[in-house]
């Protein structure tokens, strides 16, 4: 396989970690512009950890996710009572914050009579673990897809589940939902954490994979592409962020010949589906009518 | 004195949030595209400052309507969503253009006035800083006399108050909204004209910084309030200047986010939004 | 089995009740009646814990839940329907049945989530029998958005039975109803009376009203200006007045 598929590929399977982090929260119907703040923690709590502390790469893993995770509870629990838009300043608010204190953040360790670790608006380097491992290029892709289709399966279950159920029911009508019994704001809670460590795990593999974070890269233009990833390829499915994901890296490589406009068309051809299908092509309309056809299909006679 | 510009970006933002309830990521692009059109005007045909700073409006109005019709008049009701994350697409559309139209990295602008320095007492200003907050005082006051003295401000206000009601009376809403908008991107426009002729250059890069600054001073004076946009936005140049003064130049825009963080946490209406976070509590009680 | 001691609530200088006394029987049916405005809907709102009132207090069972909260009063066996339809629309009616189900307690909690749960089993049989109730049985997989409106009023009833309610708050189940939808709404909310049930319905149509209910009371402006058996409530000149702006005889 070609240096340039893989890259291309690796890129899809991280941004996803961050476009199902987005979707989740969308599914209880908070619009969150800061969960590349997780993935930006995790990645530096992950590198510190095996760059710095000399842990092994999955427990580095584990270690960012959960930590990416605890972040989102501690911001949930003061900005969940926010309505709507307030909440949705406040993560936009949060993330600029951890990305300006990252741009201060200095902790280094000498190793190798060399001085390693995260250095303000320097970046965080050597972060060389998979290398000095000697995993290819092409196993690294597989370890994210690997991770990815746990996710992934985790996402399959939650849609069949009743925690799935509940998590929709608040994002259509949250008094609803508490007419029927539930206590939302425990649920949001849990989805919150919950997207937390998903965005974690991405941050993880993502700073595992560049070998190098900087603070920089970590600003709501990519929180932003991750609720659009959702939205464009649909909120009805967690297939949806990852055809958003797809479609965006995808049109973004391969559309050479306009490579110069591409988001001039790009950002129109969004607007415009948009408009006909506000909550993606993969909505829930769309996968009611599919799960039925689907459904014909088996029971059909022969 | 930077707050003025602020607190006219907040304004921009705080009429179309009061009418339409949803957030126009395209703002600080829009009025970006209308000084990159006074930047034209002003490198190709030497014009004056007067025509540049039409030139600037005109500009922000037309990206503002093309913005209107396509990313919220077009998305339903209901769509909110839909309607922002549209115009974050469109302003990427947007950045995409002006950086092919205008490859450079910085474009001259014309200055407000030559660097003059007027000393008052123990304060020294720039000219151009003056110039600035002389106009933003000005167009305040005529936006009070818009709002609080014409129809179309009583029929704004009415609709960001209770825009079911509004319908009722016979109100036009989309044309209200449409007005809405075009007075808002005239703002910004002028916002930009001010702020980019105190900097004698514009870089593409304003868009953001335009949406980021006008964005914080908004909710810092509470959303879907003129008076409180204009508090919030001098609040913030208070906050980012007396940050700079304690911490350095690092801490500036850390401070700014920690102060709002705090703000929406503590109360979320802002400095004077407070109705508006109850009128939102009451329309989710709405059985 | 339902007490409300001086209730009021007001928003901003509207009072939408004023200092209202109600009790309730267990096991009875309550018609709640007056013109729109009248403030039926918010005591609704006030006993399902949307808001909590300014003043008095609400006894259910003997338990007081004024100032409770939504989730934790409708534990307690409370369940509604809305004036203005309320459904998961982007569910199927099932899902919407099921919906309700969701907060019953769960003896096989990690097995819930999965999915893999015998209570599950039962709890869909039920749901499944609660459609056959109200004659949903063939829409069962149909997005609740896009019934006709008698069928997604009986969907709502649907949802607030499936718990069982000791409490059943029903805000004018006929609400846009022909007729003839009326009746079968009537007949079906009948079905589901019992003396293990006691019913609060706001209606305007009496002809629901009439065979259904032991006692109704009259609400105008916040205020309860009648009260007792239907037949006497009806002819009661202050509701006539209230109804229809004048006195029989002309004043």
């Amino acid at each position: 396989m070609d240096t340039y598929l893989i890259s291309v590929l690796s890129n899809i399977g991280m941004l996803a970690f961050i476009a199902l982090s987005a979707y989740l929260l969308l599914l209880v119907g908070e619009i969150s512009f800061g969960q590349q703040a997780f993935f930006a923690i995790s990645a530096y709590a992950s590198g510190i950890a095996t760059a710095m502390w000399g842990w092994p790469f999955w427990l580095g893993l584990v270690w960012g996710s959960l930590f990416g995770g605890v972040a989102a509870v501690l911001v949930a629990v003061p900005t969940l009572r926010l309505r709507g838009l307030y909440f949705s300043i406040a993560t936009l608010a949060f993330a600029e914050m951890v990305r300006l204190l990252f741009e201060i953040f200095t902790y280094q360790v000498e190793i190798d009579g060399e001085l390693v670790g995260p250095d303000g608006s320097e970046g965080f380097r050597d972060i060389r673990l998979i290398y000095e491992q000697d995993i290819s290029a092409f196993e690294y892709m597989c370890i994210i897809y690997a991770v990815l289709a746990l996710v992934l399966a985790g996402f399959i279950l939650l849609e069949r589940s009743r925690l799935g159920a509940i998590f929709r029911m608040i994002g259509e009508d949250p008094m609803l939902t508490e007419m029927q019994g539930l206590n939302t704001i425990a649920y949001k809670l849990l989805a919150a954490a919950m997207a937390g460590v998903i965005a974690g795990a991405g941050g993880a593999l993502y700073a595992h994979l560049a070998t190098y974070v900087e603070p920089k890269i970590f600003n709501v233009m990519l929180g932003v592409h991750s609720l659009a990833y959702g939205l464009i390829g649909g909120l009805g499915t967690a297939f949806g962020p990852l055809i958003g994901v797809a479609i965006d890296i995808g049109f973004l490589e391969s559309v050479r010949a306009i490579s110069g406009y591409r988001m001039i068309v790009f950002g129109g051809l969004v607007a415009v589906l948009l408009i006909v299908r506000p909550r993606g092509i993969l909505d829930e309309a769309a996968v009611h009518w599919i799960r039925r056809r689907w459904r014909q299909v088996r029971h059909a006679p022969d | 004195m930077i707050g003025s510009s602020y607190a006219l970006l907040a304004i921009g933002f705080t009429l179309i949030f009061g009418v339409m309830r949803r957030l126009n990521l395209s703002y600080g692009p829009s009025i970006m595209l209308g000084a990159f059109c006074g930047t034209f005007v002003y490198l190709e045909f030497q014009a004056g400052h007067l025509l540049v700073a039409v030139a600037t409006v005109v500009g922000a109005v037309v990206a503002g309507i093309y913005i209107e019709r396509l990313c919220f008049w077009a998305i339903r009701q209901g769509a909110a969503l839909a309607s922002m994350v549209s115009s974050f697409a469109i302003w990427m559309q947007l950045e995409e253009l002006i950086t092919l139209l205008f490859p450079e990295r910085t474009y001259r602008f014309p200055p407000l006035a030559e660097s003059v320095s007027i000393d008052l007492g123990p304060f020294f200003f720039r000219a151009e800083n003056l110039i600035m907050f002389a106009c933003a005082a000005v167009l305040m006051v005529l936006l009070h006399v818009l709002l609080y003295r014409t129809r179309f401000g009583l029929a704004l206000r009415a609709l960001s108050e209770n825009p079911l009601a509004a319908r009722f009376m016979g109100i036009n809403v989309q044309w209200i909204i449409f007005l809405a908008f075009a007075l808002a991107s005239a703002l910004g426009g002028v916002a930009a004209y001010l702020i980019v002729g105190t900097d004698g250059q514009i870089t593409p890069m304003f868009g953001l910084w335009a949406t980021f600054k006008g964005l914080i001073a908004m909710m810092l004076g509470g959303m879907g309030s003129v008076p409180g946009a204009i508090l919030g936005g001098l609040l913030l140049g208070v906050i980012e200047t007396q940050s700079v003064w304690y911490l350095g130049t690092e801490f500036r825009d850390l401070t700014a986010y920690m102060v709002l963080f705090v703000f929406l946490v503590l109360r979320p209406g802002g400095l004077m939004g407070q109705h508006t976070v109850r009128r939102e509590q009451a329309a989710y009680r709405r059985v | 089995m339902l007490r409300i001691e001086k209730l009021s609530v007001a928003f901003g200088g509207v009072e939408a009740l004023a200092g209202l006394d109600l009790e309730v029987q267990a096991g009875t049916v309550l018609g709640l009646i007056g013109p729109n405005g009248s403030g039926k809907t918010t005591l609704f709102n006030v006993l399902t814990g949307v808001y909590p009132a300014d003043r008095g207090r609400i006894y259910l069972g003997g338990k007081e839940i004024s100032g409770c909260k939504t989730e934790q009063i409708v534990r307690l066996g409370v369940a509604r329907t809305f004036q203005n339809l309320r459904l998961y629309k982007r569910m199927t009616v099932f899902d919407n049945v099921r919906a309700a189900q969701h907060s019953l307690p769960d003896t096989h909690f990690a097995q819930g989530l999965l999915g893999r749960n015998p209570q599950e089993k039962q709890r869909r049989q039920a749901a499944r029998q609660m459609l056959e109730l109200t004659g949903l049985s063939e829409q069962a997989d149909q997005l609740a958005g896009g019934l006709p409106l008698p069928q997604q009023r009986r969907l709502e009833l649907a949802r607030a039975l499936i718990r069982q309610p000791d409490l059943l708050l029903l805000d004018e189940p006929a609400g846009g109803m022909t007729p003839a939808e009326t009746s079968a709404m009537a007949d079906l909310i009948h079905k589901v009376a019992s003396p293990d049930r006691t019913m609060i319905v706001i209606e305007h149509k009496m002809e629901l009203l009439s065979d259904l209910c032991q006692r109704m009371c009259v609400l105008n402006f916040g205020r309860k200006i009648a009260e007792g058996e239907p037949r006497q409530v009806l002819e009661h000149p202050d509701v006539l007045e209230a109804y229809l702006g004048r006195s029989p005889s002309g004043a």
